[in-house]
């Protein structure tokens, strides 16, 4: 089966999430092929989650910081990417043979980032279950299906959208697992936060902890062939259609920008 | 095994047609696809008008969230807002107290679009056997 990649490269974080949900909306809307995109962020960038409480954030902190923060179609809580942090996102439906319940995609899933990092060198793992709630602000920290272990620490996650039928589902690649993260949220005393950054040191690992060295190419290297052979789909590298271009701008300027998408009251 | 006093559509929402009004949910299959509902978000303010086709709410499981399709346009009479504090409703009971929203229909011509019960199980059984 033919396969979209796109290497989106270096890309501003607004246009980044806003490239997704056109790449969503193309799929359902023109009969697209299924895709896997991958990037890395212009600026570091604090994403909520779809439906996460703003006051979980602190918005003073990330702008003196120079974060960018956005909120994401994808469920789940706060994600941190740093610039060295590499993203991908996959679009496909059953149209294209794919599973239509999550936890089977999220396994699909799994089995293609455990294939590519086996390119680079690395075997992982994929988690066994979901947790069932969410008691910190921190994405990273739950466990779903599509996560991926080495040595029984997280180096890989993913959440999900679903619309019409199709996933989205958009990841994140840990290259240095920083801890930046927990200057930007809010928690409700310090003694949570010193627990949650306990649980997070023991929990999460970068790439460059395992191996050092490892570019952006050598990533995009690994996913082209990990997926292709997890998979047994063929990829044909090309770029987004004008139509997905033009819906993505407009995303970002209007939805993915806007202190009413994102919840920054301040600036509403 | 899906209840047939209900109309569905192919996004997994169901419908119940009482006169004018329509009460809107998503069916267990939608539930079995997110595996368990932990949250309810976005449904619409009464009062509002919506469009077919147009979102009327989020639901959301560990790590995935789903827009929740309104099949059909009109006046959001109410909402449950009892999901807000227990999500979980729609996990034990999808087409009862889980219900989303009830809306005034505007044009009923749109119930002709939407399928049986018998029609609803054929269609989810060809989209497994495309996997």
């Amino acid at each position: 089966m033919k396969w979209r990649f796109i290497d989106s490269g270096v890309t501003d974080s607004y246009l980044n999430l806003a490239t997704d949900e056109a790449m969503l909306e193309a799929y359902n809307e023109y009969n697209l092929p299924p895709t896997l995109r991958i990037y890395s962020w212009s600026k570091p960038t604090l994403i909520l989650g779809r439906s996460q409480k703003e006051l979980d954030i602190n918005f003073t902190e990330c702008r003196n910081e120079g974060i960018d923060v956005t909120r994401r179609l994808t469920g789940g809580e706060a994600i941190l990417f740093g610039r060295n942090d590499f993203g991908f996102s996959v679009v496909v439906s059953s149209r294209h043979g794919f599973p239509t319940k999550l936890d089977s995609f999220l396994k699909v899933i799994a089995r293609a980032l455990i294939s590519s990092f086996k390119e680079i060198g690395i075997r992982a793992y994929s988690a066994s279950g979901f947790d069932k709630r969410y008691q910190w602000p921190i994405c990273l920290l739950f466990d779903g299906l599509g996560d991926i272990y080495w040595r029984s620490r997280k180096l890989a996650s993913n959440a999900v959208a679903l619309k019409r039928s199709t996933f989205l589902s958009q990841g994140l690649i840990i290259k240095d697992s920083s801890e930046d993260l927990f200057g930007l949220l809010n928690f409700p005393n310090l003694d949570l936060k010193k627990k949650v950054l306990k649980e997070y040191r023991k929990k999460i690992i970068g790439l460059d902890a395992i191996r050092e060295g490892l570019t952006y190419q050598d990533l995009k290297e690994a996913f082209f062939l990990g997926f292709q052979k997890a998979w047994d789909i063929e990829f044909s590298a090309t770029e987004l259609t004008q139509k997905e271009l033009s819906l993505a701008q407009k995303l970002a300027k209007e939805k993915y920008k806007n202190p009413l998408w994102i919840g920054d009251k301040r600036l509403q | 095994m899906y209840p047939e006093n209900l109309k569905y559509t192919k996004t997994h929402e169901w419908v119940k047609v009482e006169d004018d009004v329509a009460t809107i949910g998503i069916t267990s299959y939608a539930v079995e696809q997110l595996i368990e509902i932990i949250g309810v978000y976005e449904l619409p303010e009464p009062g509002s008008q919506i469009e077919p086709s147009g979102s009327l709410g989020l639901v959301e499981s560990t790590k995935a969230s789903s827009d929740v399709l309104s099949p059909l346009g009109g006046k959001v009479l109410e909402v449950n807002e009892s999901l807000e504090e227990d999500p979980g409703i729609i996990n034990k009971d999808p087409y009862g107290e889980g219900w989303l929203i009830k809306i005034e229909m505007k044009d009923k011509s749109n119930l002709d679009e939407l399928l049986s019960a018998e029609e609803y199980e054929e269609f989810l059984k060809s989209e497994e056997a495309k996997k």
